[in-house]
């Protein structure tokens, strides 16, 4: 039983060191600290050309009348959201969008809103994506998402 | 059972155990390659998992596991090592194996980052009856490799 574990950490301290050594002279290496693995909404919004807004920026639309789309999952969506908030999952886009088209046709001029939990959630991208290639023509990200539209405590609704 | 039949039977134990860490073995330098190459990748995809949230905890999974995968898969092909690597295959596919539920409890919408990067790969149950089935295979592995060298 020893011996099993001996060599697994034997294993695992190879695996540390080659990575460290590899890391450091490989030219595509991580910058352990500088590194950022977190996805950058705003630049990958920017280049499929989906506008992005803030939190003043999204209360705007809301307050307009924009329908607003929940990116996260049912059962977050069902816990809390923003007000008046259609829900459209990341990964399960086809079937939610079904019912949602019935209440806006693709190629619409409503404005939509998509968000998600914040700034490190690509979900939002993701349907906005979808949405776009569906044929709706306003679409943006709300990139503060459910979180900061909650601290703000704006309108929100549950089940 | 007579002595034939015995001998017969640790014959197929053996070639079965021998055939599991060699599939094993591949799969796991098979899966390590595209994360050495790509570590920048790798770290969006352990990210996007939500279960760490520090980016240098991130960056130094993401520089560790492949490595980790790549001398777990070598060691299981080559027979060096055979506790420590089935040890190690078996604790890696139990932690993948809780990834997978996490994701899929928190509804989080990710690429699985096991063999590519590519949108099609999507953690759901499909790939943890895939990977409850790879650790049924690695447990036998460790079993027997247990038993043969005690």
């Amino acid at each position: 039983m020893k011996r099993f574990f001996w060599e697994f950490l034997f294993i695992v301290f190879i695996s540390i060191f080659t990575g460290m050594i590899f890391n450091t002279f490989y030219l595509e290496g991580i910058n352990l600290k500088k590194f950022n693995p977190a996805p950058n909404i705003k630049k990958e919004a920017k280049g499929l050309n989906i506008p992005v807004l803030n939190l003043t920026g999204a209360k705007e639309k809301f307050d307009r009348g924009a329908i607003f789309i929940d990116a996260r999952s049912n059962e977050e969506f069902k816990k809390g959201r923003i007000k008046f908030s259609f829900n459209i999952p990341s990964g399960n886009e086809e079937k939610f969008w079904e019912e949602f088209s019935q209440f806006c046709p693709p190629g619409s001029n409503e404005e939509i809103v998509v968000y998600c939990d914040g700034k490190d959630c690509h979900a939002s991208l993701n349907v906005a994506k979808f949405l776009k290639d569906k044929g709706y023509k306003k679409v943006y990200i709300f990139t503060g998402g459910w979180n900061e539209w909650m601290e703000k405590g704006y309108p929100i609704e549950w089940e | 059972m007579d002595g034939k039949g015995l001998s017969h039977r640790v014959g197929i134990e053996k070639v079965i155990y021998y055939l599991s860490r060699f599939i094993i073995g591949l799969i796991f330098l098979y899966a390590s390659w595209h994360k050495i190459v790509h570590p920048h990748e790798f770290a969006k995809v352990i990210y996007n998992y939500k279960i760490f949230h520090s980016k240098e905890v991130v960056n130094g999974i993401a520089i560790f596991l492949p490595w980790l995968e790549f001398y777990t898969g070598v060691f299981l092909i080559i027979g060096v090592f055979e506790r420590g690597s089935s040890l190690s295959a078996f604790i890696l596919f139990l932690a993948f194996i809780f990834a997978i539920l996490y994701t899929i409890y928190m509804g989080i919408d990710t690429n699985c980052g096991c063999f590519n990067f590519s949108e099609s790969s999507k953690v759901g149950l499909p790939l943890l009856l895939r990977d409850i089935l790879f650790l049924l295979l690695t447990s036998y592995v460790v079993f027997y490799s247990f038993r043969k060298k005690r």
